[in-house]
């Protein structure tokens, strides 16, 4: 008489167990959708990447001609003003969504700045605030 | 006797209405775990796209940077042909190096000794700019020319890249 009462209780998944399931999956496979979204971004960040390397080696070609330039009037090693924020490549075309930053410092002497003459070049260009390119080089005098 | 009596009499199985929701719950969940499948799949793809239009983007880039550059100063730079679409110049080992662009194709020429090869075919836009000492007034004259840029853009499979970089031509004393 226990064993078929016993039966009788065995009624299958209710509605309610069923929506509990459903939400703990959807909340398991929350983290794979991000997963995805993640991928989209990184492809957005890989072209960011790509021009912002390119846009920093124009500046950084830029400097070094104008470190070079015949033309020490206007251009030339003293003209390269020492400046967090310089302006010496505002001038270039500038790539939509990304903002360039040219830091110029004094140089320590160093093995690479054997005179300790030198000026120390750090160009960072970002979009949305998020660093996408650095470079960094020495000009000697 | 009551007792086989009640385990024939109960034991009914599913009924249609149960099979019938069974199937619908177990849809909705395929459903969901096909979206998954899918977008791994176009996720990977993309990927595998973009990846390899980035490398054949950056593989010009590089070329070009590397090669450009190199042009020879005699007085002025040895610059042959400097128009939107051909640059010619002499390097600093005194082999004629040519770029040209036409249709989709980048192709690259040398004298000694004689090649000419294709960069990409995949371009869907390609073009030359000189500029003059101040790095934005272009530059009319071979004498001007102190930096050359190129603008492209490569297609591969749909997935589009531009890329806009130039060099300073390093060979002046």
């Amino acid at each position: 008489m226990r064993a078929i009462h016993s039966y009788r209780k065995q009624q299958g998944v209710s509605l309610v167990e069923i929506v509990i399931i459903v939400i703990v999956l959807g909340i398991v496979a929350m983290p794979f959708s991000n997963g995805f979204v993640s991928v989209s971004q990184s492809l957005i960040i890989n072209e960011e990447v790509l021009q912002s390397n390119a846009y920093a080696q124009t500046c950084a070609e830029h400097i070094l001609y104008f470190r070079r330039s015949p033309d020490t009037t206007t251009q030339g090693y003293a003209n390269l003003a020492i400046s967090t924020s310089s302006t010496v490549c505002d001038a270039l075309p500038n790539p939509a969504g990304l903002v360039i930053n040219v830091d110029i410092e004094n140089g320590n002497a160093s093995p690479a700045c054997a005179t300790g003459n030198c000026k120390s070049v750090t160009i960072t260009v970002a979009s949305n605030g998020q660093p996408r390119a650095n470079i960094e080089f020495l000009l000697m005098n | 006797m009551q007792r086989l009596h009640s385990y024939t009499s109960k034991q009914k199985g599913l009924s249609l209405i149960e099979l019938v929701v069974s199937i619908l719950i177990l849809s909705i969940i395929v459903m969901v775990v096909a979206q998954f499948v899918k977008a791994g799949t176009e996720s990977y793809r993309a990927t595998k796209d973009n990846i390899s239009a980035l490398s054949k983007i950056r593989l010009i880039d590089e070329r070009l940077s590397k090669e450009v550059r190199r042009t020879r100063f005699n007085a002025a730079y040895d610059v042959n042909v400097f128009t939107g679409t051909s640059y010619e110049f002499i390097d600093i080992d005194g082999v004629t190096v040519g770029y040209g662009f036409a249709g989709s194709t980048l192709s690259i020429t040398y004298d000694t000794p004689t090649v000419t090869s294709e960069l990409s075919n995949q371009l869907t836009a390609f073009n030359f700019n000189y500029y003059a000492s101040d790095g934005v007034s272009t530059a009319l004259a071979v004498s001007e020319i102190k930096f050359v840029e190129w603008v492209m853009t490569l297609s591969d499979n749909g997935i589009s890249y531009s890329l806009t970089n130039r060099v300073m031509l390093r060979g002046m004393p």
